[in-house]
């Protein structure tokens, strides 16, 4: 399959050069800083002279072109440097914090899907109804909420007044034994039901915070595809020949709008990937959100870098996934 | 209420989703033999070199230094330390070291770790080394013997022997094996722990917390039911802070608890209230070297124009005192009749028409992000400028760029509100931190308050052996001070804090900010 | 005008029309409307955190601000902040986009480029961080949203006038020595309009909501600025027991954008050609084309 394979060679090579760009630039936004990272770095009452050391030592005295040039060739070898608030490599820190968003983000695009697809489809056949309005009233709002807002009014509401769920954090006390780092999974494989629960519990509200505005995208397309297909004269056909209403529309009618949906999860990740950095904030979900949101803080440089770098690889990646699983289960798309 | 239906939820959903495994309690923890404290910011390292004010638990609590301050009022209690000697000329400390104190990795603390941790703690300049960079010279610490370490001062210093209260001593063997490239070991001992202290990290993640257990050998021995660990937990949000500690998840927070939610915490029958005096002062910084506060009669106009009673009674509900004085009430050397300056508009027109440098741009207020206090305070501050015709803009900055700006005075912030905690139980912690001018190039030293005769007093005062000599000294210093108004002295603390039912045996200690937990023990 | 008549007969759009509206004589009227204007910036310590009442209709905040005044007047720092954001980024986005249509080679190819590898960062990593970098402040919250929102109009603009090009008249004002220029400006660009007015209804409601984020992340407007994102992120160390802290400012969040967005999908169904184009009559539901990139931009 040579295609196949050039195909794959283009998209590694837009990869690396998305990246690059990338780098690019953070390091002009980065060269424009009114603060003095080597300062930072030395330490509040470090001297001029050592000031100057790290200076050198980092290389932060050479030209920004050097700097980046540098920074590329550790890129290279996986190097991305040390955070200067964790004083750990910022590769450690983000590998490690790269579970935390990667389950929050799987649980909110799980329960998007689950909830957005079958509202989707109901408000499709039920068309101008008081429901379908009503939906239509929900995912507009699923536009125009502030998810910092939202997410408030969920703690004061699900936490504060009821009393239901846990206010912030991952889990209750420790965390299960690490096997995946995603703790549903740790404590399903270490049998251990408390943990599980607790942290299904902690999940909820950042989850559903984030899943508000992708639910709403999910349900208008899934109706608009659906309209669309039932307006078809397939259906007419698949009518005359006998079939019940609820097979035509939830297995023939379905099928088609899914594949409008599908095309949207990649554009939904990154929604999710950006809507987890206030999210992860206000739940102190300890993820790489809230790593760049602190990094950003602490004007901590290569955390940032690193960080921003990470999720855009992230990004690309599960839209080339997206891609690359549309052209095994449609042929036609891999010819765009 | 809040708890039991909680359970009730926890219970049906969890019945819902395991029904088919057995169900082990939710809160197992409750119950569990440990220690469980709130921290407000990330611990972002282990290292006792290079932490700040705000991350003193790791230090404290996994590390020993010669000697701890502990009570109220802090009294000096030998830690490895057992004893120590001072030459007549007082430049030369010995200290004898305690027999049969272990590092947690097997060990004995021997002078060598002391005289290590004093060179690391010189070279990489940060944390409590400033109080002994101006003091001790790299090289001239040396080991008598396995027990005696001696330290040799560049000029008497009458506070040194409570400076070793900051001295925390490192595991050098373990320390020396994990360096690289002369890095003093700062990366390994960023993650790792290599004390000889109460308790040993266990578990680290810089954005959860960490656990500590508890070291059965320690060399001070437990009381009963002390508790196996400690988990530390990083607890940003003022709310979460209140929650937890209504719900039980945590035992106890370190650090200052919202005045605003205190009334709903002292409510609760888990809880116990704990209120003791504190030092810990809040003011507002000018940057003297820059104009117009080059100009004593602006800086004391600005000082009438602040609503002291609307921060204190107002916004801070009175869980703060006003305190006009660089130091908190009850130190030797505190001006007992001082009054200080009011909110006094008229007086603050009067002042400014006398001065000489135009106020006629915008000032700047620094306020530190994340903290409500500074920002409220600039607020205030801001409010009473506006009454004087006077624009002020408020700027919030991190505290590392801010402490990073404070190191000369050309670009040392314009106005900044800042605490000032007792680094060691000496009167020379308040004025002779903050206003001796050849101290100058850090936070503390941010006014950049330059008065010859203070600092002759202040010199005195740090040299001299005689308590009552010193009392007088600082007297009149801090009486110079007030009047020039480098700065518009607020007020002092009061430590207000809750901690569970079950937390027994804690004293709280000024300096440290009552982060030292090994005496606590759990009642079941 | 029918096509003005079209947009009264859309009810959904009207609303959103009349929301907007709403905000924009609040901004401009606010002095007048406040019942406690002159205290927008001032303290009063000891009415603070009292729940809304007669006096104050929003109650008041942690300084004793009236939070009803104070969020009139964040009006008009939201409504300043996108509509120069959104602006700053058309200024910047439109020309590129036509040079990148009308250019062959590597320019468009590496603008087109360019564009591509602002997209691959989430919206509000990029928008924080160049917030943070050049300090918190009003106008680095504007110059945050003109970075992030430029390629947007680049890569529409782009694509429209690149089908424009293959258009006859087009070549026929080349064919005729028109300068490239003027082709671009006068003949190519108002036919872009229709898309273009839609594209920019609906970012200013992101445009909104990326400057609440970033002032509730504390990286716009400083006290006693009264933003509204910054309001609600003030709100939440008094929660739960001031509860009317954060509702009214995030309530006024959830209208303005909400008229945006009713606006531009109603302009949407009525100006963009390409989905008109591409829509047979029986079909009436609209794809909404924009809504995912409009989620993906937040």
């Amino acid at each position: 399959m040579p295609r196949a394979l050039a195909a794959t060679g283009h998209r590694a090579g837009q990869f690396v050069v998305t990246l690059l760009g990338v780098v690019v630039i953070m390091f002009l936004v980065q060269a424009v800083v009114p603060a003095d990272p080597a300062a930072l770095l030395a330490g509040q009452s470090a001297t001029p002279d050592q000031i100057a050391a790290i200076r050198t030592q980092y290389g932060l005295d050479q030209p920004i072109p050097i700097q980046f040039l540098h920074y590329i060739e550790r890129l290279v070898t996986g190097d991305l440097g040390t955070s200067l608030f964790t004083a750990r490599p910022v590769l450690n820190d983000l590998v490690e914090r790269l579970p935390a968003t990667m389950e929050l983000a799987i649980t909110a695009m799980v329960v998007s899907l689950a909830v957005g697809i079958p509202l989707g489809v109901v408000a499709a056949t039920h068309r101008n109804s008081l429901l379908d309005h009503a939906l239509r009233l929900v995912t507009v709002s699923g536009f125009a909420v502030a998810s910092f807002w939202l997410a408030i009014m969920m703690q004061l509401l699900f936490v504060m007044r009821l009393g239901w769920l846990p206010l912030s954090g991952r889990i209750e006390g420790s965390a299960p034994p690490h096997f995946t780092g995603f703790y549903l999974l740790d404590s399903v494989i270490a049998l251990d039901p408390g943990r599980l629960l607790s942290a299904l519990l902690h999940l909820a509200l950042p989850a559903a915070t984030l899943a508000f505005p992708v639910t709403a995208t999910i349900v208008r397309f899934t109706r608009a595809g659906m309209l669309d297909g039932l307006s078809r004269s397939s259906v007419r056909y698949l009518d005359a020949m006998g079939l019940p209403r609820h097979v035509i529309i939830w297995k023939y009618v379905l099928r088609g709008a899914l594949t409008s949906v599908t095309t949207q999860i990649g554009l939904l990740s990154g929604a999710l990937l950006g809507g987890s950095v206030v999210v992860e904030a206000i739940f102190d979900w300890p993820g790489l959100g809230y790593y760049v949101v602190n990094s950003v803080v602490m004007f901590d440089y290569n955390a940032i870098l690193g960080a921003t770098l990470w999720i855009a690889a992230v990004y690309i990646v599960i839209n080339m996934l997206v891609d690359f699983g549309q052209a095994l289960i449609d042929p036609r798309v891999s010819a765009r | 209420m809040v708890v039991p239906s909680f359970r009730a939820q926890a219970l049906l959903l969890a019945a819902l989703l395991v029904s088919f495994t057995p169900l082990s309690p939710t809160r197992a923890q409750s119950t569990e033999n440990v220690l469980r404290v709130g921290n407000g910011s990330e611990i972002n390292s282990l290292d006792p070199a290079v932490q700040d004010v705000a991350r003193l638990t790791v230090k404290m609590n996994t590390y020993d230094p010669l000697y701890r301050w502990l009570g109220n009022p802090p009294q000096m209690v030998p830690c490895l330390a057992t004893s120590y000697t001072e030459s007549p000329d007082g430049l030369t400390y010995t200290v004898s070291l305690a027999h049969g104190a272990r590092f947690h990795y097997g060990t004995e603390v021997t002078a060598d770790d002391v005289v290590y941790s004093m060179e690391r703690l010189l070279a990489l300049k940060q944390g409590s080394a400033r109080f002994f960079l101006p003091l001790v010279a790299p090289g001239t610490t040396k080991a008598m013997d396995k027990y005696t370490v001696q330290f040799t001062l560049k000029q008497p210093a009458a506070p040194f022997a409570g400076l070793l209260a900051e001295l925390y001593v490192v595991n050098a063997t373990l320390a020396k094996a994990h360096e690289q490239n002369g890095d003093w070991s700062t990366a390994w001992l960023s993650s790792h722990e290599a004390g000889s202290g109460p308790y040993h990290v266990t578990q680290y993640d810089p954005a959860v917390g960490w656990y500590a257990e508890r070291f059965k050998d320690y060399v001070l021995g437990w009381p009963a039911n002390a508790p196996d660990g400690l988990r530390f937990r990083t607890i940003r949000e003022t709310n979460s802070q209140t929650m937890a500690l209504m719900r039980g998840d945590i035992d106890f927070f370190l650090g200052s608890i919202s005045t605003d939610q205190f009334d709903k915490l002292a409510k609760m029958p888990n809880l116990v209230v704990m209120q003791e005096p504190h030092q810990r002062l809040f003011l507002i910084n000018f940057n003297n070297k820059k104009p117009p506060f080059t100009d004593i009669h602006v800086r004391r106009a600005f000082s009438y124009a602040f609503d002291y009673a609307g921060l204190i009674h107002g916004l801070e509900q009175d869980k703060i005192t006003r305190d006009p004085v660089p130091m908190p009430p009850g130190v030797i050397g505190y001006p007992k009749d001082a009054t200080g300056f009011t909110y006094d508009l008229a007086k603050a027109k009067a002042e400014l028409a006398q001065a000489e440098v135009p106020v006629d741009k915008p000032v700047t207020i620094y306020a530190m992000t994340g903290f409500p206090m500074p920002e409220q305070a600039a607020e205030i501050l801001q409010a009473g400028l506006r009454k004087l015709g006077v624009t002020a803009n408020i700027v919030a900055e991190t505290w590392p760029t801010l402490a990073d700006k404070c190191r000369n005075p050309d670009t040392a912030p314009d106005i900044m509100p800042i605490w000032a905690s007792a680094n060691y139980a000496d009167p020379h912690t308040w004025a002779g931190e903050m206003y001796d001018s050849t101290r100058w190039g850090s936070y503390a030293t941010c006014s950049y308050y330059k008065n010859p005769e203070v600092d002759t007093l202040l010199h005195k005062a740090f040299a001299s052996q005689e308590p009552s000599e010193r009392a007088e000294l600082y007297e009149q210093a801090n009486r110079i001070i007030m009047n020039d108004a480098p700065s518009i002295f607020v007020s002092n603390e009061i430590w207000i804090n809750v901690r569970n039912k079950r937390v027994q045996g804690y004293e709280f200690t000024p300096v440290g900010n009552g982060n030292y937990l090994k005496p606590i023990w759990l009642q079941h | 005008m029918s096509l003005w008549r079209r947009l009264l007969r859309d009810r959904m759009a009207m609303i959103g029309l009349t929301i907007i509206l709403g905000f924009v004589l609040i901004a401009i009227f606010a002095p007048l409307l406040a019942n406690h204007a002159d205290e927008i910036y001032d303290l009063a310590p000891m009415d603070r955190l009292q729940p809304p009442s007669a006096d104050h209709w929003f109650g008041t905040d942690r300084v004793g601000g009236d939070i009803y005044s104070r969020l009139l007047f964040g009006t008009r720092i939201t409504l300043a902040t996108a509509v120069v954001g959104v602006g700053a980024a058309m200024l910047v986005g439109v020309p590129l986009g036509l040079l990148a249509a009308f250019s062959d080679g590597w320019v468009g190819a590496s603008i087109m480029r360019a564009s591509d590898i602002f997209l691959s960062i989430p919206q509000v990593v990029l928008a924080i961080t160049i917030a943070q970098t050049l300090g918190p402040s009003i106008i680095n919250v504007i110059l945050a949203l003109s970075v992030t929102f430029w390629p947007w109009f680049t890569r529409l603009v782009a694509a429209e006038a690149r089908a424009l090009r293959r258009e006859i008249f087009v070549e026929a004002c080349s064919a005729l020595g028109a300068n490239s220029a003027r082709v671009l400006f006068l003949h190519v660009l108002p036919n872009l309009s229709s898309p273009l007015i839609v594209r920019t209804t609906l970012s200013m409601g992101y445009a909104i909501l990326t400057a609440a984020a970033l002032g509730f992340l504390g990286l716009g407007a400083q006290a006693p600025s009264p933003e509204w994102g910054r309001t609600i992120a003030e709100s939440r160390e008094f929660l739960p027991d001031a509860w009317w802290y954060a509702t009214a400012p995030g309530l006024a969040i959830f209208l303005v954008v909400m008229g945006f967005n009713l606006l531009g999908d109603g302009l949407r169904d009525l100006l963009d050609p390409r989905l008109r184009r591409s829509q047979p009559r029986r079909r009436a539901v609209t794809v909404p084309q924009s809504a995912p990139i409009e989620v993906a931009a937040e």
